[in-house]
């Protein structure tokens, strides 16, 4: 074919591509958005199928059958378990504003700038061979297609003058098209929209060419599927329809895990499918179609490669060209233009996006912290960073290419397409650790991380990278064949003596045992710092503070808002940083004052539009850089709050359990009185009791006992002993029955009548049950009652038994000649006051208080007698207790003699209790 | 996007069926040489398994499910009510 016409269609194709990314950014600016649907996200993800899978897939399946499956089959099984993985990750980098595998990596470790350095050297490090794999793809396949059919190629002949290729040439396309597309701002967290359309567009071209030389062969050559499986079997090709039918499956399990982790660790994939995703419900789509894809793609691969091995039963031609060479075999010269026009959209779209992925990375993970860190510019003074910044990523992606286009230049001769591929796969599965043990495991700390990281990539580098120097030249192959310096210990293919396994396995092996090892047991060896645990809740617990809790995670500092703008703005533009600060203001509901202090959800807003630009390591530092004073550090403020919180949290719970106890332990100790003091009170009850029963039943049994053993007894002594014996029967009864009543009263069982009862009836009728004895013992009785006697709350009958109790005590203390009671009663102070006054000895002044305990009396008289039970006044006590009111001995105002007084409450729900207090002067005398 | 506990239950389900076809001993089971209905065995299966778990996510994945047991909670008094 003329070299001419496929240099003409291929910068046409390019020419589609600039086209179609133009469209898509003016699109996204008119807010018409193209790729905000599921199924140019899914397209755009498809960009794993590289030259890899278009030309490499075949010739894998033309050496080995269908061993070439698990490189999707693993992502097919990742794409099942979306919903624990995939989601998780995008929504920590919308949270987070993360830019790259790097960026997400240093914040999930507490936005370390080293880790973040060390992502993204590796990830340059190991993507450069395959960046260098496609690069091939693209020359060898115009190669092919050109020197097929026409030597004369003007083209080839012009750039051999210039000592270039064609290759240079679309490298240096690309590099364009990445710039021109994936640098045209600053704000990574407004989404490449243009690379996106034309990525998916890619996606629609190379499945479409595959499919259609997958059809031209399988019912264009041959008569359907079953036609070519059994001319196959005929050439004796069945060993190709087999993964491996000897039973050796380390290498495909190998594989399938590997793809697994690749399609999240691959630098392209992880910023294509979780940064460039405008929306998480395009993943429901993209779960099933991207398989889906896959799967389609993949159809065909066998039934070329088949074909292939029979068109070309002589050999001498690279299997990984058949895509091509079969339709050119065949004749199909416009199919061959078609499929290598797909060949090179799957080429060129891995390494636009592996561009823009990995100068994102370089930029922010590894040029600024340097500015930032070694202050080759002065952040505070210079206005226009974001030109800075541009040109870094600009730089970079120039640098990546060339890097890439060297390493093509000089390596990747002696390696088949698949090889390098897997190297590079290799490499990226080192980030895995770190990324699914940082969505999962809070405990994974930065050292953990770093170390895993470092020692799994040297191994990786010692097993896989450097043998494959050595392949190409630049070590000498003993390095291969007998170990470095000879030590055949250390053959980097068999380390440690381990052989019997594909060199991927063992490298796979080695470098992911050290990997986790490190990770792992490094984590459990180290603290994480502060702000380590608090981005590892942040990650693992993601769905917790989108779904529930708001992130709470603040500077604390004294920057002015306008500071913060300024700050923003010279990297994210001018005009860019004031909108976005207007919208927040807005947001907030708040005007924008740019010289007031911004307060947390300012500083923490601004960190995330900058984490957006410059990356979240960087933001952090240059946040820190703006607020001014002597502030604490971020991660001694995270401490700070952190262990605070904690402490307080415990202290207070501390005190409220000291306190419970505190009060517990009074209330024992007081519950404790009371039951000693109970106790003793009991012993005395007994004590007293005893001692009170024993009185008159040993006086009546010595009468009873005088009575019946003396025979000449007079009938005199008979009826006094009689008489004796009958008031000591009666004295019994009645403090036995007042024992009863004051238990009763004591331990809440007495039934008490409480009614609103009159006053004066109860007082006739006391006065009346004692005037038979007064008038018996001679003493005087007086009755002071006021004209109206208030209604009063009480229990009739116990109110009487007070009163006689009170006036049977007056009369025993009055027995000497001229003796004679007074009751008197009054309203004071809302209550009815009753006083039984005597004239006999009084109490003195130190029993004033005694007298109303139990058993407690003074014996007074001549005869020092118990003349009553020790229980008349306790009853009275308990009664006017009972009742509310207040019992007391005063002396007698008038002379000798006690004044007993008690209050009762009187009635409220009736007229009287407006009664006034009666004056003094209007007592009128009543004298029964 | 809403997560719903059995939908994760599902995708544990149709990985852990994917991972029992794919690996071995199983796969060994039917990586042989000879073809059925004119295809080889293990292109077949593994194909059709693929094809299989794909199904399967697309059944998990679907959002109509969700709105469907939304609208089905959501609505009880929506009875219909007229009877002519």
């Amino acid at each position: 074919m003329q070299g001419g016409l496929v240099a003409v269609v291929s910068i046409a194709y390019l020419c589609t591509l600039f086209a179609i990314a133009y469209f898509g950014d003016k699109r996204a600016e008119q807010g018409r958005s193209l790729t905000q649907n599921p199924y140019i996200y899914t397209l755009s993800i498809a960009v794993f199928c590289t030259s890899w899978t278009f030309y490499g897939s075949v010739g894998l399946a033309a050496r080995s059958g269908l061993d070439f499956l698990p490189i999707y089959l693993g992502p097919t099984l990742v794409f099942v378990v979306w919903s624990v993985v995939w989601v998780k990750i995008i929504r920590i980098c919308k949270l987070n504003r993360i830019t790259s595998i790097a960026d997400f990596i240093s914040s999930r470790y507490g936005k370390s700038s080293r880790l973040g350095g060390l992502v993204a050297l590796i990830a340059v490090i190991g993507t450069t061979p395959y960046i260098s794999l496609q690069l091939k793809s693209i020359a060898t396949s115009f190669e092919i297609i050109t020197n097929n059919s026409d030597e004369s190629s003007g083209v080839n002949s012009l750039m051999g003058q210039l000592g270039l290729d064609s290759t240079f040439l679309i490298a240096l396309a690309l590099a364009i098209f990445s710039i021109l597309f994936g640098t045209r701002h600053i704000d990574a967290s407004e989404h490449h929209e243009g690379i996106v359309a034309a990525i998916a567009f890619e996606s629609i071209v190379k499945l479409f060419a595959f499919l259609a030389v997958g059809f031209f062969v399988t019912f264009g050559v041959y008569g359907g599927f079953a036609d070519l499986f059994e001319q196959a079997s005929e050439a004796n090709l069945q060993h190709l329809f087999t993964i491996n039918p000897a039973g050796d499956y380390a290498t495909w399990v190998t594989m399938i895990l590997l793809s697994m982790l690749a399609i999240i660790c691959l630098p392209r994939q992880f910023y294509i499918t979780a940064v460039e995703n405008t929306d998480e419900t395009h993943l429901r789509t993209a779960v099933w179609l991207f398989p889906l894809y896959l799967l389609a793609i993949n159809i065909f691969v066998l039934p070329i490669a088949i074909s292939g091995r029979m068109a070309f039963a002589g050999g001498g031609v690279d299997a990984d060209m058949f895509v091509l060479t079969v339709p050119i075999y065949y004749g199909q010269g416009a199919l061959a233009l078609l499929a290598f026009i797909g060949g090179l959209s799957a080429a060129t779209s891995m390494v636009i996006v592996a561009a823009i992925a990995l100068s994102t990375m370089v930029c922010n993970n590894i040029v600024v912290p340097m500015l930032v860190k070694w202050r080759w510019v002065d952040l505070g003074k210079r206005r226009d960073l974001m030109g800075l910044l541009l040109f870094t990523r600009r730089a970079s992606i120039i640098a990546i290419l060339i890097l890439g286009y060297g390493y093509f230049r000089i390596a990747s001769g002696s390696y088949s397409l698949v090889t390098i591929g897997l190297v590079s796969f290799a490499a990226a599965a080192q980030f895995a650790p770190a990324i699914i043990g940082g969505i999962f495991w809070k405990g994974a700390s930065l050292k953990g991380a770093m170390s895993g990281l470092a020692l799994g990539f040297v191994v990786w580098a010692y097993t896989l990278l450097l043998p494959s120097f050595a392949q190409s030249g630049w070590l000498p192959i003993s390095f291969i064949d007998y170990g470095p310096l000879g030590v055949e210990f250390l053959k980097p293919y068999a380390l440690f003596g381990m052989d019997g396994f594909d060199n991927l396995s063992h490298a796979m092996f080695w470098s992911m045992l050290i990997n986790v090892g490190a990770y792992v047991v490094v984590s459990l060896l180290t603290h994480q710092s502060t702000i380590e645990r608090i981005q590892g809740a942040m990650f693992v617990d993601v769905f917790m503070y989108t779904e529930g809790l708001k992130d709470s995670r603040f500077l604390q500092g004294t920057a002015s808002i306008g500071d913060l703008r300024d700050l923003v703005g010279r990297f994210v533009g001018e005009d860019r940083a004031d909108k976005a600060f207007q919208v927040f203001a807005r947001e907030q509901g708040v005007l924008l004052r740019p010289g007031q202090a911004a307060d947390t959800a300012w500083l923490d807003r601004a960190e995330k539009m900058l984490s957006g630009a410059v990356g979240s390591a960087t933001a952090r530092v240059m946040i820190g850089s703006v607020v001014k004073g002597g502030i604490v550090s971020l991660d001694e403020m995270y401490k700070i709050l952190d262990e605070t919180s904690q402490a307080i949290q415990y202290s207070r719970m501390l005190e409220t359990k000291s306190r419970e106890l505190e009060e517990t332990t009074t209330k024992l100790q007081a519950a404790n009185e009371r039951l000693k003091e109970l106790d003793s009170l009991k012993d005395d009850f007994l004590n007293t009791i005893s001692h009170e029963l024993r009185t008159p039943l040993t006086s009546i049994r010595a009468f009873s006992e005088i009575l019946s053993e003396t025979p000449d007894i007079t009938e005199e002594e008979t009826s006094r002993f009689l008489m004796v014996i009958r008031k000591e029967s009666e004295r019994l009864t009645r403090l036995i029955d007042q024992i009863l009543d004051l238990a009763k009263m004591e331990s809440g069982q007495m039934d008490w009548a409480l009614a609103n009862v009159d006053s004066r009836p109860i007082i006739e009728e006391a006065v009346g049950t004692m005037s038979a004895l007064m008038h018996e013992r001679g003493v005087g009785l007086k009755v002071d009652l006021p004209a109206g006697m208030p209604m009063i709350k009480a229990d009739h009958d116990q109110l009487v038994q007070v009163l006689v109790n009170l006036l049977s005590n007056a009369v025993k203390f009055c027995r000497h000649p001229g003796g004679h009671v007074g009751v008197v009663a009054r309203v004071r102070g809302g209550q009815l006051r009753i006083s039984v006054t005597d004239n006999g000895e009084g109490v003195p002044d130190e029993k004033k208080a005694e007298v109303f305990e139990k058993f407690h009396q003074f014996n007074q008289g001549t005869d020092k007698m118990p003349r009553g039970t020790g229980l008349g006044l306790a009853i009275c006590r308990q009664i006017i207790t009972f009742l509310g009111g207040e019992i007391w001995v005063d002396d007698n105002a008038s002379g000798a003699g006690a004044c007993f007084t008690f209050t009762v409450p009187m009635a409220r729900d009736d007229g009287y209790f407006a009664i006034e207090d009666e004056p003094e002067a209007s007592e009128k005398a009543l004298t029964i | 996007m809403k997560r719903s506990g059995r939908k994760q239950e599902w995708s544990l389900t149709m990985f852990a069926f994917g991972v029992l076809v794919f690996f071995p001993p199983v796969v060994g089971l039917f990586d042989k040489t000879y073809t059925v209905l004119g295809l080889p065995l293990a292109y077949l299966i593994l194909f059709g398994v693929w094809g299989l778990i794909i199904f399967g996510i697309w059944l998990g994945a679907r959002p109509a499910s969700i709105q469907a047991s939304v609208k089905a909670t959501a609505r009880p008094d929506k009875q219909p009510d007229e009877r002519g």
